[in-house]
């Protein structure tokens, strides 16, 4: 178990790499040691906002410490967040949540992301490089500009679908997926949406597949009981027991 | 710092906010305890699920939550980390409904070694939809309720709509040790997309920097009524909101919703006060409480 911190990093890269949609890297001012698929709260200093919001670990660099997040531009906090300049520092919670069952994985893998669910899914390709057989990613996006651009990770077989169609396929990435019963593991991340029409199309995935869910957050560690769910196995808070669940305990609109 | 009140030494005057605080935020306070209480979520006698559809947004100036008060019931409570905590007294907060679920309270509070009790008077009646306004329709029960937990320290805790003279009254009568305000206040919210109430039972508390003032007058109000001790709540950000709550009469003062989005701000709050009595040559907070009238 990671324990989690309030601490303050300081920004050290930031770039666009797509539209409305930046990578930012952090120097933190202690050794966070996240897990794959965990989440970090994020506020600048004196933000204008009351809460933090919850933005998944992109990428962690062992050796440094530092770490990266993907910020896609919604309204209020993300445009206050993405305005730090280099140098300055911003304020976080974590590591929080579970992260994905990466646990003696082997086989071959299946990542579905959808949008800015492709968010976590750097650091996870870190840690299945030379364990699973083959990992394949799905990745769809609205429109070609918004795909992150450098998505184009050495040994990892990409398959992209856009709503507009003007990359890849146009549609959705469940089209590419095909059976999907060649996978041992299954993770996805993305709008519910997505996540919806996978459990409707593919029931008997269920028991292999693991997905990241995003939900309303004001504590992000399990105390104001904000981010509740409904499960088959009861009610469940995505931010303390998630925000990776098991898709066989999912219920679709719980 | 130090603030006594019925016998129980509080090692600072800042408690936590009931609903605001569970044991997953202990880890930030391992090596330093800003608070001198920690009041634990409300519990009811029976497990209540709470609401569903959006339960948190955030506002100008503060939260609006429709959580409704979901909990596992006290026969299921379990104290779990907080039975590590050393240097804070653990206050256990209970809506009770009716006089045959006291007793149930009671066996927690003793399994656990629990002195201090938070009565949450201001959530709706299980019955009703509204929060009772004038406490004589339970004076029954608060008295069997007082007298239950007879050697305990028992704070009640009501919303801005129940501070009201003949209340707070009734309770010092009764033998109510304190009277915690405010609760969160009743508001609402319209997407203007759906064209639609954000929440799905339109009508959520809010709490945070927009409840101070209102707060603040409300723990005036009580001091002119009464000698009760009065443990204010809503809107601590900094430690200027718990000097003025304190130079209003305040005893203690509980930190809320200003935690999620700050895990920092108790320790800022405690040396904001030490420094605040140093630079001002006070040496106990006695000197100041209740100086505002
Ligand atoms: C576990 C988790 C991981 C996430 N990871 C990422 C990530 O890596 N990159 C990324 O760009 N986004 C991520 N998000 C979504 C991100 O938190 C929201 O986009 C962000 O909170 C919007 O803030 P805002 O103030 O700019 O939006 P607002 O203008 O306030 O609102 C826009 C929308 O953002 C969402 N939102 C607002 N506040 C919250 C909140 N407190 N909690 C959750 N959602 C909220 C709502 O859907 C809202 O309608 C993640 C969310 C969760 C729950
Ligand atoms: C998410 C949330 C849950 C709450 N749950 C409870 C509760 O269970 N019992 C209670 O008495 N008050 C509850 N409250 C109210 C707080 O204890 C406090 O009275 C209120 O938030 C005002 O203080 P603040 O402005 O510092 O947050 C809750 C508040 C929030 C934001
Ligand atoms: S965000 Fe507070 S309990 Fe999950």
């Amino acid at each position: 178990m990671t324990v989690k911190k309030a601490f303050s990093a300081r920004l050290i890269e930031k770039k666009v790499v797509a539209e409305e949609t930046l990578l930012m890297k952090f120097a933190p001012d202690t050794e966070i040691a996240p897990v794959p698929g965990q989440f970090l709260m994020a506020s600048v200093p004196e933000s204008r906002f009351f809460l933090k919001r919850p933005f998944s670990v992109h990428f962690y660099y062992e050796d440094t410490g530092y770490f990266k997040i993907l910020v896609r531009l919604r309204d209020n906090a993300t445009r206050e967040l993405t305005s730090l300049r280099y140098g300055e520092a911003c304020d976080f919670i974590g590591p929080l949540g579970n992260g994905f069952p990466l646990k003696g994985i082997e086989g071959k893998v299946a990542i579905l992301a959808g949008g800015i669910g492709i968010a976590p899914f750097a650091y996870v390709l870190k840690s299945l490089k030379g364990r699973a057989t083959s990992i394949d990613v799905y990745y769809g996006e609205r429109e070609r500009r918004f795909l992150v651009e450098y998505w184009r990770w050495s040994g990892v077989n990409t398959f992209i679908a856009t709503d507009l169609g003007d990359e890849g396929h146009k549609g959705s990435v469940l089209d590419l997926f095909k059976t999907g019963r060649e996978y041992d593991s299954i993770f996805l991340c993305g709008p519910g949406k997505m996540l919806e029409a996978f459990m409707k199309r593919y029931p008997k995935l269920s028991g292999r597949s693991s997905a990241s869910l995003e939900n309303y957050m004001a504590c992000g560690v399990g105390a104001c009981k904000g981010c509740k769910i409904k499960t088959k196995s009861g009610i469940k808070y995505v931010c303390r027991d998630g925000p990776v669940f098991p898709v066989s305990e999912l219920i679709v609109n719980g | 710092m130090r603030t006594r009140i019925n016998g129980l030494n509080f090692r600072t005057p800042l408690l936590t906010a009931s609903g605001t605080f569970s044991e997953e935020q202990l880890d930030f306070y391992r090596n330093r305890m800003p608070f001198g209480g920690i009041v634990l979520k409300t519990h009811t006698f029976l497990p209540r699920d709470g609401n569903d559809g959006i339960l948190i947004k955030e506002v100008k100036g503060g939260l609006l939550n429709s959580i409704g008060l979901a909990n596992c019931g006290i026969k299921q409570f379990k104290i779990g980390k907080f039975s590590r905590v050393a240097n804070a007294h653990i206050i256990l907060s209970a809506a009770i409904f009716d006089e045959k679920e006291i007793g149930a309270f009671r066996k927690t509070a003793e399994k656990y070694g629990i002195k201090a009790l938070e009565l949450n008077l201001s959530c709706p009646n299980i019955k009703g939809k509204d929060v009772i306004e004038d406490l004589r329709g339970i004076k029954g029960l608060l008295e069997e309720i007082k007298s239950v937990f007879r050697e305990e320290t028992v704070f009640a805790k009501l919303s801005y709509a129940q501070v009201k003279k003949g209340n707070i009254d009734l309770l010092a009568k009764t033998g109510f040790n304190g009277v915690t305000v405010i609760n969160t206040v009743p508001a609402c919210d319209i997407d203007i997309g759906k064209k639609a109430f954000v929440f799905e039972k339109k009508f959520a508390g809010l709490s945070g920097d927009l409840l101070f003032n209102m707060a603040l007058k409300s723990v005036i109000d009580i001091k002119r009524w009464s000698g009760i001790p009065v443990i204010a709540c809503g809107g601590v950000s900094s430690h200027i909101e718990v000097i003025k709550y304190i130079m209003a009469g305040a005893h203690l003062v509980q930190i809320g919703s200003r935690i999620f989005g700050d895990p920092g701000a108790p320790f800022k709050i405690e040396d904001g006060i030490k420094a605040y009595m140093k630079e001002n040559g006070i040496r106990d907070l006695r000197e100041i409480r209740g100086i505002v009238k």
